[in-house]
């Protein structure tokens, strides 16, 4: 792909200078024997993986190696924190793994959707934004619950486009591009992308960025699907940044 | 030591007034000291009230330690009926204590040698070195170092302290990593 912009369109996630616009989600079930080959055909610069105690479910940290050996910047999240306590904690861990204190802050009880809790992600958002870390939260499609996450200092946020694992895209656009409008912090579509066309439309409605799972790893071919979904991904943006001002 | 021993907690109750057992007192407490030279008795005394008194007893099972009860004077005398409740020890908060059950051939579900830890890590027994601080922890498991992050007792405990933290007997340690999910 050519891309005709004079000078390297680049953008930060907290501290981290950043080209790619495609974060890697991670699945549970990502197998590992093509994880590398994925990671290089997508383009990941950053990957969002979650704190868990070692040998549980298989947890070794191989999947950790795998996206340091690619030089991929790890954003650890909190879907097993059921509590506040447990989200800052878990944060904490994740700050000694990724070397960065920061994090993807889920705040759910619901293991289906990730459905955000808005007054735990609050506390749990304050608490860490406190302590220094650069906060991320997997939040709403709520334009106000936004408002004030970005109010208390969060470095980016992480809107679901529709529920997690759903794959339905942008169930409300009209509030998904509010929250656009609204808020100059870096915002990525946290959850919702089902399909390249999903992620090509977040990015031209403004976003700095996707995370995702489902494209490519419910893929037949999960490195063709990466390419595709880093090429979506990148039209977007070019869409965006060639288009007259909204 | 020949073999595993069982512990067991015994307790005795009076059945006369304490002026009858008060007299019997001295022939009862020679018989006492008697197993405790032996090594059968490990430590004893009297309850509080004064309603009878307790043991604990290293013995290679219930029959023997009833055997070595018919031979108390208060016995013979019916003077005092004794419990026998055989027990393992899991919890002990000084290795002294450990070390102790360790010389009497008892079986525990601790670490029965001497310069052994007890700890938990992620909810199961691990057995460590004596004065093994977070750095020996680490390098006790099968996952790289560079791949966890510890916690001890609830606490993070950040690596650049990894080596100047020594774990007791009991501490809980929870072994964190990056995994996919989320």
């Amino acid at each position: 792909m050519t891309v005709t912009t004079e000078r390297k369109d680049v953008w930060h996630l907290g501290g981290v200078e950043l080209t790619s616009r495609l974060m890697l989600a991670v699945p549970e079930t990502a197998p590992m024997e093509d994880f590398g080959e994925v990671l290089e055909a997508g383009r990941i610069q950053s990957a969002t993986i979650k704190v868990s105690p070692m040998g549980e479910s298989g947890a070794d940290g191989s999947a950790l190696a795998v996206l340091r050996e690619h030089g991929v910047h790890v954003l650890p999240n909190t879907v097993d924190a059921g509590t506040v306590d447990e989200a800052v904690q878990a944060a904490h861990h994740g700050a000694v793994l990724a070397g960065r204190p920061w994090v993807k802050l889920i705040m759910t009880e619901d293991h289906r959707y990730n459905t955000p809790l808005p007054g735990r992600l609050l506390a749990a958002s304050e608490r860490l934004i406190t302590e220094g870390f650069e906060v991320f939260p997997l939040t709403t499609d709520d334009p106000g619950l936004a408002e004030e996450l970005a109010a208390l200092g969060c470095s980016g946020l992480m809107p679901q486009g529709s529920p997690a694992g759903s794959g339905q895209g942008v169930a409300n656009p009209l509030k998904f591009g509010l929250i656009r409008e609204r808020n100059r912090i870096p915002l990525l579509a946290g959850a919702g992308i089902g399909t390249a066309a999903h992620a090509c439309e977040v990015m031209e409605a403004g976003y700095d960025g996707v995370a995702s799972a489902k494209v490519i790893f419910s893929a037949r071919d999960r490195v063709r699907a990466a390419t595709a979904l880093a090429d979506a991904v990148a039209a977007g943006r070019e869409i965006h940044l060639a288009s007259a001002p909204r | 030591m020949n073999q595993v021993r069982t512990l067991f907690l015994l307790v005795n109750t009076y059945q006369v007034p304490l002026e009858t057992i008060d007299e019997a007192i001295p022939e009862h407490r020679a018989w006492v000291v008697g197993h405790f030279e032996r090594g059968d008795f490990l430590f004893g005394g009297r309850r509080e009230p004064r309603t009878g008194g307790f043991v604990v007893a290293a013995g290679d099972d219930e029959h023997a330690i009833r055997e070595i009860l018919a031979g108390d004077p208060f016995v013979h005398k019916g003077y005092a009926e004794w419990e026998v409740i055989p027990v393992v020890p899991q919890f002990s908060g000084t290795p002294a204590l450990l070390d102790a059950f360790s010389a009497s051939g008892v079986a525990t579900t601790l670490p029965a040698l001497s310069g052994e830890l007890a700890v938990r890590v992620n909810e199961e027994a691990h057995t460590l070195r004596e004065g093994s601080s977070v750095v020996d922890l680490v390098s006790s498991l099968e996952w790289p170092a560079e791949r966890v992050s510890i916690e001890r007792n609830g606490a993070l405990v950040e690596p650049e302290h990894w080596s100047e933290t020594v774990l007791a007997a009991g501490d809980r340690l929870t072994v964190t990593t990056l995994t996919p999910g989320g």
